[in-house]
């Protein structure tokens, strides 16, 4: 069940052209005065117009998950041993491991998981933030829902990170069969990190502001025609 | 319901919701996102679901998940043994991100959603702290992952199943029931409903 819903008002009809601003917390609409800090009445956060420095944030945080993806899919994020030996396997080293196997379907999620779905949540966030600066060919629409669904799988590249852990707990079998954890987890744990911090330093109203302010410009074109 | 006028929070439109039921969504015309969604009996159903989640707690990480057996010995995987497992080989960070997404967020969101919903059905609601609580919740609302964890359980046992004699415990059950009663609260939990019940000066 859903509602339909018309906006208030046709023409200027976003918070910003009102001078209004939403409150991140508790989503109380607020009159602001953009010259002087402003707090939310209602829960005492403190309310900008937009999330703070949106965009340098949150370049600097996907450059840095991009960096951050080359040594987790480098190093090893462990070992199986037998007898004491064994290959260290890296992310995707392990996934061709469990293809050989005949696991399709495990491997296809733990490729998902672990390699997809960062890849693309970086990848997708350069996509927006580049948009904001050349003209792009997705509409708006297709670019806040993919925002959306960055914002909504990012948790899963935590995956491999969780089975690394269960299987160090639980393979202990001393002389025959060992798990160790390798360097390549932790670099990991730190990319998804950044991703998330990426992500939610994105504000998706910006994507819309460039269009409300081309309809702004017409506007006052037409008026002083 | 007070508020009247809101903002899409990811394009800003602004929208006026004059009236909305128990049960329904609001959402925004311009880029579907749901903007006000009302939800049925919030307090009575958060406060049980909340109360049987803290009440799992502690079968659900300290447990047994599942345990191994390979040539006569036997060993078990729960969540903190996991979590130590890790700590021992001095990958700290990565430790203490498990316990962070798997055992801390998800036992203080619970006791915040108890919280919050026990003082709004003793009426202390305008309290000066219950404020507080409510902010609380808000930021440590999205840091949970223990549905990844569940899964990450499945996958590490297909990947050992070939190795070894594999069988589930009791703490998967207790887990799985923890792990619903968390995530139920974004269903039960009408945040915009308590917000808007809280006095404030204009
Ligand atoms: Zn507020």
């Amino acid at each position: 069940m859903s509602t339909d819903l018309k906006s208030s008002n046709q023409e200027s009809n976003t918070a910003k052209a009102q001078g209004l601003a939403q409150c991140h917390v508790c989503n109380l609409l607020i009159d602001i005065d953009e010259s002087i800090d402003n707090y939310c009445p209602r829960c005492d956060s403190k309310i900008h117009m937009r999330i703070y420095d949106s965009l340098q944030r949150c370049w600097a945080l996907t450059i840095c998950s991009l960096i951050a993806f080359i040594p987790a899919n480098a190093y090893p994020i462990m070992t199986i041993l037998y007898f004491g030996k064994g290959q260290p396997d890296t992310i995707l080293s392990g996934i061709v491991l469990l293809l050989k196997f005949g696991m399709y379907p495990i491997a296809a999620i733990v490729f998902i998981a672990s390699f997809v779905v960062p890849l693309a949540k970086i990848i997708g966030l350069f996509v927006l933030l580049l948009s904001l600066r050349n003209k792009s060919k997705l509409t708006k629409q297709q670019r806040t829902k993919m925002y959306r669904y960055i914002e909504l799988f990012g948790r899963w590249s935590m995956l491999d990170v969780f089975v690394v852990a269960l299987l160090v707990a639980l393979v202990e079998i001393g002389a025959v069969v060992e798990v160790v954890a390798g360097p390549g987890a932790t670099a990991f744990g730190i990319m998804v990190i950044l991703t998330i911090f990426a992500a939610n330093s994105f504000d998706p109203r910006l994507l819309w502001d460039e269009e409300d302010n081309e309809m702004a410009l017409t506007k006052e074109k037409k008026n002083k025609r | 319901m007070n508020q009247k006028q809101f903002a899409c929070y990811e394009c800003d439109t602004l929208i006026t919701i004059t009236s909305i039921n128990e049960g329904e969504v609001a959402s925004c015309p311009r880029c579907h996102h749901h903007i006000v969604d009302k939800k049925y009996d919030s307090i009575n159903r958060t406060l049980a679901i909340s109360g049987t989640g803290l009440l799992l707690f502690i079968p659900a990480t300290f447990f047994p998940l599942m345990s191994m057996q390979l040539l006569s010995v036997e060993s078990s995987a729960s969540l903190m043994s996991g979590i130590s497992a890790l700590w021992q080989t001095e990958l700290y960070l990565v430790a203490t991100l498990i316990f962070l997404f798997c055992v801390l967020a998800p036992l203080v969101k619970l006791s915040a959603a108890f919280f919050v919903t026990l003082g709004y059905k003793h009426k202390r609601h305008q309290h000066p702290f219950y404020k507080q609580l409510m902010l609380f919740y808000h930021h440590v609302d999205s840091w949970e992952m223990l549905e990844v964890f569940l899964i990450g359980i499945l996958v590490s046992i297909i990947k050992l199943k070939d190795m070894a004699d594999l069988s589930f415990n009791l703490g998967l059950l207790c887990f799985s029931a923890f792990m619903l009663c968390v995530l139920s609260l974004k269903v039960t939990l009408d945040k915009q409903m308590i917000w808007d019940d809280l006095d404030y000066e204009h």
